[in-house]
């Protein structure tokens, strides 16, 4: 299994983990989840976002990484990896969400349902988009063929 | 600890039945389709009055929720209900953000919520 993790950086600056930097690869299948949302648990936590920000960010980057999952890799046999990289700045948190998929998948361009239109509806899916959207300060995807998409979310530091 | 473990037991509330469902690891697209058939088999043997303990789940994605709130319409339309008992602070915060507390209810304690059903 490919797989891969590193972290480095300077942490010994005012900010909290300014600066540190962390990297993540792992197959593009749902048994992947947990561990990308270990891995940006532990990231909020190191950048000090308080539990419900904390929160929203595992989601939001739980929701993405499905979609590649789901959507990006679902013709593709085997599928390719997740690659996450994720780097903490002075007033941000960035991350990035890698993949080797053959389609392209807009997240910042595809229609999304807003959340009282979806809880009055009788659909069960949908309300992805919402929280990657509503959720991360933003949103920005750009594809490359020849590489895939990639997906980048941003949250500031309040 | 198991990706998603529900445990089953059925508690007497006066005349009535609540199927009480006790989760315990994480909802994901990874676990969902055991979260679905469970619930979908209980609903389709006929047993509206749900409640779910959710002391022990560490994590449910968005489709999860989506579950959750069609199986609460779907109950409601057989004069059934399904409640919530003991959920974290972590899923109560997504939970009210996404603004499924303004229709489902959520309870501290098994106990109140099995009372609401002895309530209906």
């Amino acid at each position: 299994m490919a797989e891969q993790l590193e972290q480095s950086g300077n942490q010994s600056n005012a900010a909290p983990h300014q600066d540190a930097r962390w990297n993540l690869v792992v197959p593009g299948t749902s048994d992947s989840l947990p561990q990308i949302r270990d891995l940006v648990t532990h990231i909020t936590h190191c950048v000090h976002f308080n539990d419900e920000v904390s929160g929203k960010i595992e989601m939001a980057v739980d929701e993405a990484c499905a979609n590649i999952v789901e959507h990006a890799y679902r013709d593709e046999q085997p599928p390719g990896e997740i690659e996450l990289r994720a780097q903490a700045f002075s007033d941000r948190l960035e991350i990035s969400i890698l993949d080797h998929a053959h389609t392209d998948f807009p997240v910042d361009h595809k229609p999304r349902m807003e959340i009282d239109d979806y809880i009055s509806s009788d659909q069960r899916r949908g309300m992805g988009l919402f929280i990657i959207h509503s959720f991360m300060d933003d949103v920005r995807h750009r594809y490359v063929v020849g590489h895939g998409n990639e997906l980048l979310l941003v949250k500031y530091i309040a | 600890m198991k990706e998603l473990k529900i445990e089953h037991v059925t508690s007497p509330v006066g005349e009535q039945e609540v199927q009480v469902l006790r989760l315990e690891g994480y909802v994901d697209a990874h676990t969902f389709t055991e979260f679905e058939e469970e619930l979908t088999k209980l609903v389709e043997a006929g047993h509206h009055n749900l409640l779910l303990d959710l002391e022990k789940l560490t994590y449910i994605n968005s489709t999860g929720l989506g579950l959750l709130m069609a199986t609460f319409r779907q109950v409601r339309q057989h004069n059934g209900d399904l409640v919530i008992a003991k959920m974290s602070d972590k899923i109560t915060n997504i939970f009210n953000l996404l603004g499924f507390s303004r229709l489902i209810s959520t309870y501290p304690t098994e106990e109140e919520a099995l009372q609401k059903f002895a309530q209906a």
